[in-house]
């Protein structure tokens, strides 16, 4: 269900799973310890449903070692 | 489910049983006896006062991370949406209060009527606005 805080179209897509499995295969708990957040977070950015901040972002990003434009893509 | 979720639908089961039991009550009475016995009824609102236990049943957890900037965004959406809920009972209410009660009436409980509602209304919309904002947990929550 998409609320106020998860936008109905979000045009920023992730490759959270995709570098999970890369990093011999991260659980999102790992992820959401390293960066910070719940697990909650990182199932709902993973599945689309939320955008994260800038720092977040950026938070994620250098727990997988790349750059917010690796892991973070935006669709125009 | 988070704490916030639990607390949510304690607050939300908490509010809405109390005033379908208050409203329950004070029709019933009101059927049988006058207004001054089903007044009685709105006795029932005080069970509405176990909502601000619910921070101490739902304890803060162990994990390292108990809630992040979705969480504080969530409850600040949820706020918003209470209190701009309460701000359109107010102004509704307000108005027509003085069209739907006699004066008598009017003096007694239309302060409190408006309070107590505006309160109930910020506490309903908070907790179903979370609740909406978190979504149907997947089956990997």
């Amino acid at each position: 269900m998409a609320g106020a805080v998860e936008m109905s179209k979000i045009k920023i897509k992730n490759k959270l799973r995709q570098f999970r499995f890369e990093n011999n295969q991260m659980t999102q708990a790992e992820l959401a310890d390293k960066a910070e957040v719940t697990r909650q977070t990182i199932i709902a950015i993973e599945a689309g449903q939320y955008s994260p901040s800038l720092e977040l972002a950026i938070k994620i990003s250098k727990a997988f070692g790349k750059k917010v434009d690796d892991v973070f893509e935006y669709e125009e | 489910m988070n704490r916030m979720q639990k607390i949510a639908v304690f607050n939300l089961v908490v509010l809405g049983g109390s005033s379908l039991l208050t409203i329950i009550a004070v029709i019933t009475l009101y059927c049988f006896f006058d207004w001054r016995i089903a007044s009685a009824g709105l006795g029932f609102m005080g069970i509405m006062g176990f909502s601000g236990l619910s921070p101490f049943i739902f304890k803060k957890g162990t994990e390292k991370v108990t809630c992040d900037e979705r969480d504080i965004l969530i409850n600040r959406t949820a706020a918003l949406g209470g209190f701009v809920s309460a701000y359109v009972w107010f102004c509704l209410a307000g108005t027509l209060f003085i069209f739907l009660f006699k004066s008598e009436v009017l003096r007694k409980l239309g302060l409190p009527m408006l309070i107590c509602g505006g309160g109930l209304i910020v506490g309903i919309v908070h907790s179903i606005v979370i609740l909406v904002q978190y979504g149907r947990g997947g089956r990997n929550e």
